[in-house]
């Protein structure tokens, strides 16, 4: 994988049956993201049976045989290139435990796209309270993901086939939808693609001579195409915060022969580089940095995303764990957190919570039990304003800033200064 | 000293004056039954009483019953004390008493069936409800709404119906690729990938695994597998592999995508 492009994650949020897996297929499927030999295996056999026109159907229907027995991890770990990004994508699952990973999974999601089915009453279905879409789509702006692709799936199924009508209503009903999430419609792009067939998805379709391309209006810059692929290479690359502070936290932490200690982690903000002076909050260690190391490969410095490990020296090995943040001593070091407010969004939880309450809060690598120690007010989810000062208790749905102390020494940053660190 | 008291037989009718004080007391405070549970005439004011009672809630019904039971086995319990009376009129008792049980055995019957029926009448009513009320639903659903709001309801039965056809043996999975970090260089990655492999539960299959450089010489475990949606959580995952203490350090997922 090549250094030069710019690395960004996607995740495909939407409906079961919103044929977002044969989108996400095609797509990696002819953007190189499955390698040469495997695919022209597949086309000779396709070609073989005779299958012709439904050859994508069967090939993604291999494709996904060839996932469930697990064989190849360079599979389950979709990546494709557009002309400017390397691309990670992430087909949603419904598994409960999805949505925990997504939390605090390592990767964010730099953009979600929104997968809708417009085949008759798969819309309606799709976009109903229970379907996934609500949770997904909210759950993805509440995590920060703030720009969305909406892709118009199964164009081809529409009464009659690529309805223009179908689409702008469609396109006027999650504009709305998607704005009681809290994006802005403006900032969306809406691609009427078909997944099966292809179209719109790399390039331009002939069958919707109608449509006359999607455009966006954003602060950092307009932009416009026809085709999803187009609407990928259009955002808006995560900025690479090396200005920042030094942030890194720990995963793991190895004890090497004739090496010493070796802490592992991801810078997340800021520059760690040979000879450096670390800290490693919440404890007062500190340690020079000896050598860094990413792979099997030295490295003079080490930016923010990359997974590395460094030499120290002078302290053991079960003095640092998991969840300690190493920070540069001379520039704005990371300390212990005695309490801190967290903004926190009660996405389903039985019954109420009140003071006292004490969940597990995983943050960064850390995973520490906090006790809500005092709701300071009831937040409305979007636009922040206070509803109730001081409430007695939170519900399902509910926001609220809540002041909370941890239960062991804990590492916390302002979302405001280290993104990475705050959520 | 009261010996002879034996053989005076003006206390023959003792039993008599008995009852009918007992009677008294029973008619007097209704719920004397208990404590008068030798008198015939309450047997039956009791009876009478259950049978007006028609009305009474089915637990009710089923208290009265049981009372009445209690009512007719005291009869039985105590005729033997009165043993040393007069055979013919113990022979009178105890017919009597027949009578008395087999009247209230036709009782009991009738009441067993007016329970039966009863519950048939219960068990029969929340079917019946429940029917005229999916009918109000779609009343709703297609009277009280615009002819394009029904006609969108149509078009999502539809699609639920086509779904349901096809849902059937569709199994929700996801494919989880996971890091297992050892704790140093000389923790032998063979042996953990076996014991991660041992992990063995419903809905879970392993695939393919390779040993990735983390750095200086420390590679970890990198292990594909694919999980049914319903049976296999991350938590479970996590917390089987990081049993093996003597090679888990730590575990990550790498990714979650759905097949």
């Amino acid at each position: 994988m090549g250094k030069e492009k710019v690395h960004i994650n996607i995740v495909v949020i939407g409906h079961v049956d919103s044929g977002k897996s044969t989108s996400t297929g095609h797509l990696i499927y002819k953007c190189g993201g499955i390698d040469k030999r495997t695919i022209e295996g597949f086309e000779r056999r396709a070609a073989e049976i005779g299958r012709g026109s439904f050859k994508y159907a069967w090939i993604l229907d291999k494709l996904k045989a060839e996932r469930e027995r697990g064989i190849t991890i360079d599979i389950s770990l979709w990546k494709f290139e557009t002309a400017k990004y390397c691309v990670t994508i992430i087909d949603a699952p419904g598994h409960r435990d999805f949505i925990k990973n997504m939390v605090t999974g390592t990767s964010q999601a730099d953009c979600a796209v929104l997968v809708v089915a417009a085949g008759t009453g798969e819309f309606e279905a799709g976009i109903s309270e229970n379907g996934q879409t609500r949770e997904h789509a909210l759950l993805a702006y509440t995590l920060g993901v703030k720009q969305m692709i909406v892709a118009v799936n199964k164009m081809d199924m529409t009464e009659p086939p690529y309805s223009e009508q179908r689409f702008d209503e469609i396109k006027t009903k999650v504009s709305a939808f998607i704005k009681k999430i809290g994006y802005n419609p403006a900032t969306v792009a809406f691609v009427p693609i078909s997944g099966l067939h292809g179209d719109n998805m790399v390039e331009p379709s002939e069958k919707m001579p109608w449509y006359k391309g999607w455009a966006i209006e954003r602060k950092e810059g307009n932009a416009s195409g026809k085709t999803l692929l187009e609407a990928l290479d259009a955002i808006v690359p995560p900025s690479r915060p090396t200005e920042k502070p030094l942030r890194l936290p720990l995963q793991d932490v190895y004890k090497i022969g004739g090496i010493g200690t070796v802490p592992v982690g991801r810078v997340e903000t800021g520059i760690l580089k040979p000879n450096m002076v670390v800290n490693f909050a919440p404890s007062s260690l500190q340690a020079e940095v000896r050598s860094i190391e990413m792979h099997h490969e030295a490295l003079e410095e080490a930016l923010p995303g990359d997974n590395v490990g460094f030499n120290i020296r002078g302290v053991a090995v079960k003095d640092l764990k998991r969840g300690f943040v190493a920070s540069d001593i001379k520039n704005d070091p990371a300390q212990e957190t005695a309490s801190f407010v967290a903004q926190i969004i009660v996405l389903n939880h039985p019954g109420q919570i009140r003071a006292g309450y004490a969940p597990v809060l995983d943050c960064h690598t850390a995973h520490i039990a906090c006790r809500f120690a005092e709701l300071l007010e009831k937040v409305d989810r979007r636009t922040g304003e206070t509803i109730e000062d001081a409430p007695k208790f939170l519900k399902s749905g509910e926001a609220a800033m809540v002041k909370m102390v941890p239960s062991r020494p804990m590492c916390v940053e302002k979302f405001s200064e280290y993104p990475p660190l705050g959520r | 000293m009261l010996e002879h008291l034996i053989y005076v037989n003006t206390w023959f009718p003792k039993y008599e004056v008995d009852l009918a004080e007992q009677t008294h007391y029973a008619v007097f405070s209704q719920k004397g039954n208990v404590a008068t549970s030798c008198g015939q005439h309450v047997k039956q004011e009791k009876v009478e009483a259950a049978k007006t009672t028609q009305q009474a809630s089915l637990s009710e019904q089923i208290r009265d019953v049981r009372k009445i039971i209690t009512n007719t086995a005291a009869p039985v319990a105590i005729s033997p004390t009165t043993m040393d009376m007069n055979p013919d009129e113990r022979l009178v008792k105890i017919e009597k008493t027949h009578q008395n049980i087999l009247q209230m055995l036709d009782d009991l019957k009738r009441r067993v069936e007016q329970l039966e029926t009863n519950k048939q009448i219960i068990s029969a009513k929340p079917a019946e409800p429940k029917k005229p009320a999916a009918d109000d639903d779609d009343v709703d659903l297609f009277g009280s709404d615009d002819e394009e709001e029904s006609e969108e309801t149509k078009k999502r039965l539809a699609a639920y119906a086509a779904k349901k056809s096809t849902k059937v043996q569709i199994i929700a999975k996801s494919s989880i690729l996971l890091d297992i970090k050892p704790w140093d260089d000389e923790t032998d990655l063979t042996a953990m990938e076996k014991s991660v492999r041992s992990i063995e539960t419903d809905g879970l299959i392993w695939g393919q695994a390779k040993f990735v450089p983390v750095a200086f010489g420390v590679k970890k475990l990198q292990i594909n597998c694919v999980v049914e949606d319903d049976k296999v959580g991350t938590d479970f995952l996590e917390e089987k592999i990081c049993e093996f203490e003597d090679y888990v350090q730590s575990v990550d997922i790498v990714s979650f995508n759905k097949i």
